[in-house]
């Protein structure tokens, strides 16, 4: 295992009864990074980050984040840990509240006290002060000030985005895992959103990887990629070397006909 | 003139009976809303966790000998033992009976539901444990009759079980809408896995839902003692069932819901006993049942879940 890899992916592969999702992927992220996965449809990225995050097993190989092996390890834990997500289809609490988002977020971090909380001790009073505070902090940070008491259900769809970053903000991550975060974006917004990673990676020092289908933003803010195809690492490199790669033109185009059909 | 004054008069003397038993009703659906909130789960053991809260009162008013001495004290003592005990019962439930099959079919969780739910019954039975004979509930406080507006009659107990089945849903309003654990709980109900990614330790907030439903249960085996007098190891049986009736009535899963749903079918119940035949007061939850399944099956607060496929 090299020693500055944060996140250490080792021959790791997850098999849904005969499919190999992810087939004997390795793959490491460095401190401070960001890289992009990408894909075809069903290459295996989503199963990645499900399988980083203990959302599934992995069937071998191993997955180390920060020199700790994540094996059999409860999705919580792996978020305590330092790993936090979005998904590709939002999956916020839409019978909460923009701020009950994210502070539900915070509040994983410090469940300690749960009798504290329930008898309302002035200190578990000022630390929910001081959640409430941090959470507002945050939403304002995603531009989502207006919309805290809104709930999340009733949100334009860009803003349900930012607020699904927000709340995976909020747990405190050292990585952050972005699921096609610019999915249903037009060109503008999704500008804004690259500029938005860019800060927030800057800002909270986060390591990155981003599942992204639209490869002008990927080349754009990714300097590393890495591309599946049915569960293979089949490419690895900086944005041009991605785009010339002979393999990955094959992955997405399909290979050259070999006489005209 | 008269006659029109009597009708009046016994209309809301049965109404306040059904008030009192709505109460109890209320208590319990709660239990049962959260657990399904949270684990898609109808607990069918929660009415048996009840009979547990009223048949070990007993025994702790026997040990306390606070029974002999009626008090308000005597009264807050035992209800806080019983909802102790409850609050144990249900975590322990959970962790042995339920945990196991976090990730097993619905239906597999469903069956070991009932078969708890059999086991406390017959297992209380047994003459170590409680017996199978009814046992006299000792009466915790004193019991005056009062009379309200002329000629209606209401008893300390009618009046205590209403005040303490309200205060105790305000305090769990507050737990649920105002704590991090009820935000958890929230978030759960909504999606485990995203809770779960979200650093929320969903285990440890399921079991709080059934320590939270069950010591709800145990003050409502206490208000029915003190109600009825008499319990016996299958005491828990149809108020459960009824329970459950109330919460899908109003909606299982919604906390508002079993509350609404309690208090209608207390009233259905003593309204039908009043003025058709007390023959019919079970059946009436049965047909409320048939028909809410019929005609709104969400319930009346519930909302209609669609499937994610």
């Amino acid at each position: 295992m090299t020693m500055d890899a944060m996140l250490e992916i080792s021959d790791c592969s997850v098999d849904f009864g005969g499919l190999k999702a992810v087939d004997s992927l390795d793959l490491s992220v460095a401190e401070g990074e960001m890289v992009a996965l990408i894909g075809p449809n069903g290459a295996g990225k989503t199963t990645v980050f499900n399988a980083i995050t203990g959302v599934y097993r992995p069937t071998g190989g191993a997955i180390h984040f920060k020199g700790q092996s994540l094996d059999g390890m409860q999705s919580y834990r792996i978020n305590r840990l330092g790993i936090a997500r979005t998904f590709q289809n939002i999956r916020l609490f839409k019978n909460l509240n923009a701020l009950d988002n994210v502070m539900l977020g915070f509040n994983s971090a410090s469940q300690r006290h749960m009798i504290g909380t329930m008898i309302r001790s002035p200190e578990s009073e000022q630390d929910r002060e001081e959640i409430v505070r941090r959470s507002r902090e945050l939403l304002d940070w995603m531009g989502l000030s207006a919309a805290s008491a809104a709930c999340s259900m009733d949100l334009p769809y860009g803003q349900q985005r930012r607020l699904e970053i927000a709340r995976a903000l909020a747990t405190q991550p050292k990585l952050l895992l972005l699921d096609e975060p610019a999915a249903g974006m037009n060109t503008r917004e999704k500008q804004e959103l690259a500029g938005l990673i860019e800060r927030l990676r800057k800002e909270f020092r986060l390591t990155l990887m981003v599942i992204e289908h639209d490869m002008k933003m990927v080349m754009s803010i990714c300097p590393r990629i890495i591309v599946l195809d049915h569960g293979r690492k089949i490419a690895e490199g900086n944005p041009s070397e991605i785009q010339n790669d002979q393999t990955v033109i094959e992955a997405y185009l399909g290979e050259k006909p070999v006489a005209a059909a | 003139m008269r006659q029109d004054f009597r009708i009046v008069e016994l209309f809301l003397q049965y109404a306040l009976q059904g008030l009192k038993l709505g109460s109890i009703y209320a208590l319990i659906a709660l239990g049962y809303t959260m657990v399904y909130g949270v684990l898609r789960l109808i607990n069918f053991a929660h009415g048996d966790v009840f009979m547990l809260g009223a048949m070990l009162s007993i025994y702790f008013a026997r040990w306390t000998k606070l029974g002999a001495h009626p008090s308000w004290i005597s009264l807050v003592a035992i209800m806080a033992m019983a909802m102790v005990a409850c609050g144990l019962i249900g975590g322990v439930i959970e962790r042995v009976a339920y945990r196991p099959l976090r990730n097993a079919p619905r239906l597999s969780l469903l069956i070991t539901a009932i078969g708890v739910s059999l086991f406390i019954e017959y297992a209380g039975q047994l003459s170590q444990v409680f017996g199978a004979t009814p046992q006299v509930f000792p009466s915790l406080v004193g019991n005056h009759q009062w009379t309200i507006a002329g000629k209606l009659t209401i008893s300390t107990v009618e009046a205590l079980v209403f005040v303490v089945a309200v205060l105790l849903m305000l305090v769990l309003h507050g737990i649920v809408h105002h704590t991090k654990l009820g935000l958890a709980m929230r978030a759960v109900s909504f999606n485990f896995q995203a809770a779960s990614l979200m650093g929320v330790n969903v285990n440890r907030v399921i079991s709080f839902t059934f320590v939270l439903g069950s010591a709800l249960a145990g003050a409502a085996g206490v208000l029915y003692g003190l109600s009825y007098h008499s319990v016996d190891p299958l005491c828990g049986f149809m108020p459960g069932i009824k329970a459950f009736v109330a919460a899908v009535l109003g909606g299982i899963g919604s906390i508002p819901g079993a509350l609404l749903g309690g208090f209608l079918l207390g009233e259905a119940e003593t309204l039908t006993a009043g003025y058709i035949s007390s023959t019919y007061k079970d059946a009436i939850a049965f047909v409320i049942l048939i028909v809410v399944l019929l005609v709104k099956p969400s319930g009346l607060l519930g909302k209609r879940v669609v499937e994610k496929v």
